[in-house]
């Protein structure tokens, strides 16, 4: 779905979905009551339609309330051949006379239910049909427009006679002038072209050729994803911020000031109509996108089993199911058991708790940059102070936290490879110096690390904490909750190390949205707790379990995993542009398509840039339609975690507008607020014929 | 016509086999307190893989207040799923949680402005609270109370009184937690009874705090209004009102966790509001949104503004999904039926219980709050000695004939009743008519030896 938009009183015009499907067989009742219903659209017509042809497909919402729709195919039609009638086209109501190669957007309908009329909701959606006409490249828009007013005065007048009158403006009918007030042109008179009498059973065959303007109709939107009607935030979402601020604790970030109204793929619709693409995924939890269809159909149906029983009560299926999935496709070919908790955090924690039964020891090293959560021991765990640690403390006693090689600041008078190999002589002796490795439960690690700013561990760094903890008996915990799931182009980070943890903490892109970790691992290790020493409440929630099964069944295909990996290449292609483009790119980098920029203000010294003027950069992206978020120790830079489902043009569009936002933002960083996306935005003032 | 049916063995063939998968799939160490495979749930009973019905008298420990699919709780998730399951309301936020957090406040005890952060499980709002106490008030020590249970993250499983199962191994625990024993009267610390003793756990405090701790160090109290885990152990009336003024006067804030009495559970939407108590900050998780994963932290929104911004967070924080469900849930509470019906309920249970107190040598103590009924058993009256085994044993014969219960206390000697707030009589005396089978049998076989 790519079309969401609202109109001024508040209607919103977009795509149909399948839950629109009963509704919009209700509305067919309303809209054409004396139509016969073997004419009329069922619901199981529609989920056809959709299924068929998506983009053609428009409902129009009041709150959650269907008021209107239309239904569309595409034809070669054929202007010197044109008689024909709604039972050709419709064929029983599955429209498959539609031709995915035709050239016309033929309208078959379009409803509004009687108490929304004459608010100008038809005219929105022949807008709606005249941005598919331009998106597809078709010639235009035609129908058989019905002279609702006829029936009444048939008596009195030939249909040519009326129809010629409704043309110059001498009668006024209450469809066909609407129709060519939107731009239709008349093209010739149908008989009976369907059974009803408020039209004779006649009809005109009107045109809208794809070259004319229409109110309402973008033409910049045939191109981009993005659709900007409004700034953002606009009137409605700076309500809820209000609200936010009065209900919500301060302390709470706020990346974004986009208020989501509905969400898709890799779009996302705001609260004033709004279309940004995401390339945030919610801080990296939608490898799958937003509502893929298997993961809501998942939802649905366990929803109507049991939403809860609590694993520590009973057990349920899926539960079980996804241990196994998960037990399978993670590094390691021993035997191995999943926990599940709630969050990233809870899942560390466990881990960290069955490190520490396991060895019978205490200690837990962690590492500079590393980021596993916001409980005490996580937070303890966490690396950047200033951010998520000023006021929490005091915290967790046992914990030694020791650097790690970060190649892009590498000291001057170094190699990289002199660095990394001092980097393993620093942790070597930290052995010594800060805690004898009999006394360490676990070492823990992301493989790429997330918060601190997409810094992949270097290869021979993480192999020799692979060797230690294998010679002294620690535990390895990788934590896996960004890196994990695809977000890399492999399941899991590890694969591209070929190097296999004791414990893998799994998260975010696990539940496709829904809260949910996972500890997985070696099966001595997870069976180290006495009974009832692990679990919780809702650990493992099933409706959470069951979104995870739909969505670790689409990461783990093949094609999925080679599209995330095409998506790193074009990542990198653009980036590396930036850095040859902008001096305040200092470094792109990540592990497949977890990529990032990190900007500096001067390239040798590698000073960051502060954490507001990349705050800057990130609104100015936002304003140009583009969902992202910042990283990194000194908050200087911006990652990407766009679902990996999205396809390669829109990732480029999302790109090329944040390479706009960085370009400005980087040339004059003193403007305090963002700049519209050089006179692109197109209200509906802009936008009229 | 009976809800439960018992047409199989328990468990029966397809729980055996799927048990199978689990002991070979997930660890060991989880705790399951009945072997039954839940296929479907409706209302109060739920239907195993082999087609058993069973009487839900556990709510998933707490957590199924307004019942099992609730069509009105099922469509909110249905329609949710539909428009976006997840944007990280710290990256785009969405009207579901500001709402959530507006009705909130205004149903919490207290009506000075409040702000609400949500979280994803009561251990998680348990941590939070005290990480925003700690910042308030520039103080890092806890209080907490023996025999409390907060959850088993390291803080909150720091504030967790229960050694085993949940501590053993896990150390070392979290520092500057101070503990001291709840008003549990019927294993008094202090060898005294209410009301002659005049709240001497209260009153020792102030020794406590001459002895163990400044309490200028401590940030803030957490406490659970009637004890969960613990044993089901209701205070008497003026000891939470009192415990507050007693800390107010010594600048500790009041964090009540109210993630089990929450939600109707005790009679009124918050048990503090049994006595008047209005917490710096209530914790609420379990029957908040109907099953789904959903904590809440509401506090005074001075306390609650100080971390800087940036401070507090997380992924998931507020699911849309959870928010949906949790709005669907308050609206079943809308009415006040199901406040209603908790007491009648409660009042029903105590009744047959009482009877079992006179037949039965086994009870010790039955307490009282709401719905929320727990019933200590004793092998002597005496001596007061806990009959854990004989617990275990009325759980597993009750599973055995269709009606899923869990044990609490320190000793693991209470069985606790959480059923849903929706449950009828008939189908509340049918499960109550079972245990009653079970209690005699236990009761019979303890008389025996």
């Amino acid at each position: 779905m790519w079309y969401y938009r609202r109109l001024a009183d508040g209607v919103v015009v977009m795509q149909t979905r399948p839950e629109h499907a009963e509704p919009l067989e209700q509305l067919q009742r309303d809209c054409f009551p004396t139509l016969a219903d073997a004419e009329r659209f069922k619901a199981a017509h529609y989920r056809k339609h959709i299924e068929l042809f998506p983009d053609g497909q428009f409902v129009a919402l009041d709150g959650d309330t269907v008021v209107g729709a239309t239904t569309t195919l595409r034809l070669p039609f054929d202007f010197h051949h044109l008689n024909h009638t709604f039972a050709d086209i419709i064929q029983g109501g599955w429209l498959t006379s539609h031709d995915p190669n035709g050239d016309w957007l033929y309208g078959a309908d379009v409803g509004v239910s009687p108490a929304y009329r004459g608010r100008g909701i038809a005219a929105a959606l022949y807008a709606a049909r005249q941005e598919v006409v331009w998106r597809l490249g078709l010639k235009g828009q035609v129908t058989a427009g019905m002279i609702s007013g006829y029936g009444a005065v048939k008596d009195r007048m030939s249909a040519e006679d009326y129809v010629n009158g409704v043309v110059e403006g001498r009668i006024k009918d209450p469809t066909l002038s609407m129709q060519l007030g939107v731009g239709f042109e008349p093209r010739a008179l149908l008989a009976n072209y369907l059974n009803d009498p408020v039209s004779d059973n006649y009809s005109v065959l009107i045109a809208l050729d794809a070259a004319k303007e229409v109110k309402g109709a973008s033409r910049k939107h045939a191109t981009s994803w993005i659709r900007l009607d409004t700034d953002v935030p606009g009137p409605r979402a700076r309500d809820l911020i209000a609200r936010r601020l009065a209900a919500v604790p301060a302390g709470l970030g706020k990346a974004t000031d986009v208020v989501v109204e509905r969400a898709e793929g890799s779009l996302v619709f705001d609260v004033d109509g709004n279309t940004l693409i995401d390339l945030a995924g919610g801080i990296g939890m939608l490898a799958v996108g937003h509502s893929p269809a298997p993961v809501v159909k998942a939802i649905a149906d366990q929803a109507q089993k049991f939403v809860h029983v609590s694993s520590l009560v009973a057990t349920y299926e899926p539960y079980v199911r996804l241990a196994e999935m998960l037990n399978e496709l993670t590094p390691g070919s021993f035997r191995k058991k999943t926990l599940f908790a709630n969050s990233g955090a809870e899942s560390v924690e466990y881990a960290v708790k069955l490190a520490r039964k396991y060895t019978g020891r205490a200690a837990v090293i962690c590492f500079e940059g590393g980021y596993h959560g916001r409980t005490l021991l996580t937070l303890s765990l966490t690396s950047k102070y200033g951010l998520f640690k000023s006021g929490f403390g005091p915290f967790a006693p046992e914990i030694v936290r020791l650097p790690i090689p970060t190649l892009y600041r590498t000291p001057a008078g170094m190699s990289e490879e002199q660095y990394l190999d001092f980097g393993i002589k620093q942790l070597e002796h930290a052995l010594v110096a800060q805690v004898d490795p009999a006394a360490v439960a676990a070492m823990i690690i992301e493989p790429v690390q997330g918060e601190a700013g997409f810094i992949p561990v270097p290869p021979r760094f993480l192999r020799r904490i692979r060797e230690l903890c294998d010679a002294h008996g620690i535990v390895m915990i990788a934590d896996e909750v960004q890196c994990g799931f695809g977000r890399t182009g492999r399941v899991f980070a590890c694969e591209h190390y070929g190097v296999v943890p004791d414990l893998l903490v799994s998260a975010k892109s696990l539940g496709a949205g829904m809260p949910i970790g996972a500890v997985t691992g070696r099966a001595e290790i997870l069976d180290s707790s006495h009974l009832g020493g692990v679990g919780g409440t809702y650990g493992g929630s099933p409706v959470a379990c069951a979104a995870a099964i739909a969505a670790v069944n689409m990461i783990r295909q093949p094609a999925f995993l080679a599209h995330a990996r095409r998506l790193g290449e074009v990542m990198r292609e653009v980036m590396h542009g930036w850095q040859a483009s902008f001096p305040s790119v200092g470094d792109v980098r990540g592990l497949g398509p977890m990529m990032l920029a990190e900007f500096v203000k001067d390239r040798a010294t590698k000073e960051p840039l502060p954490p507001e003027e990349t705050l800057a950069i990130v609104r100015q992206a936002v304003a140009n339609g583009v969902i992202v978020m910042r990283a990194g120790l000194f908050s200087n830079c911006v990652r990407l975690l766009p679902p990996l489902t999205t396809p390669e043009d829109m990732l480029r569009e999302a790109l090329d507008a944040l390479g706009r936002a960085i370009e400005v933002r980087t040339l004059r960083p003193v403007l305090s607020e963002p700049l519209r996306s050089r006179g692109r935005v197109e209200g509906p003032s802009t936008a009229s014929a | 016509m009976a809800a439960i049916q018992i047409r199989t063995a328990i468990p029966g063939p397809g729980s055996r086999a799927l048990m199978a998968r689990r002991q070979a799939a997930v660890p060991r160490g989880i705790a399951h307190a009945t072997p039954v495979f839940a296929a479907s749930a409706e209302g109060v009973r739920i239907t195993d893989v082999d087609g058993n019905v069973f009487l839900d008298f556990a709510g998933g420990i707490g957590v199924m207040n307004v019942g099992h699919s609730d069509p009105h709780v099922v469509d909110a998730l249905r329609r949710q799923a539909t428009r976006f399951t997840h944007t990280c309301f710290s990256v785009a936020p969405y009207e579901s949680y500001v709402a959530l957090a507006e009705r909130l406040a205004a149903i919490t005890p207290g009506s000075f402005a409040k702000k609400t952060l949500f979280v994803n499980s009561g251990a998680e709002a348990i941590e939070n609270a005290v990480k925003i106490a700690r910042h308030a008030t520039g103080r890092p020590g806890v209080l907490c109370f023996e025999d409390g249970f907060h959850g088993r993250t390291l803080l909150a499983l720091s504030l967790t009184s229960k050694v085993h199962p949940y501590k053993t191994g896990y150390g070392p625990f979290v520092g500057d937690v101070w503990r001291v024993p709840y008003a549990y009267c019927y294993r008094c610390a202090y060898a005294r009874t209410h009301p002659d003793c005049a709240f001497e756990c209260l009153s020792s405090i102030e020794t406590y705090f001459k002895r163990y701790v400044d309490p200028k160090t401590i940030a803030a109290v957490v406490v659970e209004p009637v004890l969960g885990e613990g044993g089901f152990v209701a205070p008497p009336a003026g000891f939470l009102s009192q415990l507050a003024a007693f800390c107010r006067k010594h600048g500790i804030l009041v964090i009540a966790d109210e993630v089990q009495t929450g939600f109707g559970r005790t009679g009124r939407m918050f048990a503090c509001e049994h006595d008047g108590v209005e917490p710096d900050i209530l914790v609420t998780a379990k029957s908040l949104a109907a099953g789904l994963p959903l904590a809440a932290v509401v506090g005074r929104a001075e306390v609650m503004d100080a971390p800087g911004e940036g401070g507090l967070g997380g992924t998931y924080v507020g699911s849309p999904m959870a928010c949906a469900a949790a709005h669907a849930a308050l609206d079943l509470f809308e009415s006040g039926e199901l406040l209603r019906r908790s007491e009648e309920i409660g009042v029903r249970i105590e009744a047959r219980v009482r009877e079992w107190a006179e037949r039965f040598a086994l009870v010790g103590d039955v307490r009282r709050r709401g719905a929320m009924v727990g019933v200590e058993l004793v092998r002597n009256r005496q001596t007061k000695e806990p009959a854990k085994q004989e617990t275990e044993d009325v759980i597993r014969m009750a599973c055995e004939r269709g009606v899923l219960l869990i044990a609490a206390g320190t000793f693991g000697n209470v069985v606790r009743f959480l059923t849903p707030l929706t449950i009828s009589n008939d189908e509340l005396d049918e499960g109550l008519e079972v245990m009653t089978g079970c209690m005699a049998s236990v009761a019979a076989q303890a008389a025996a030896h």
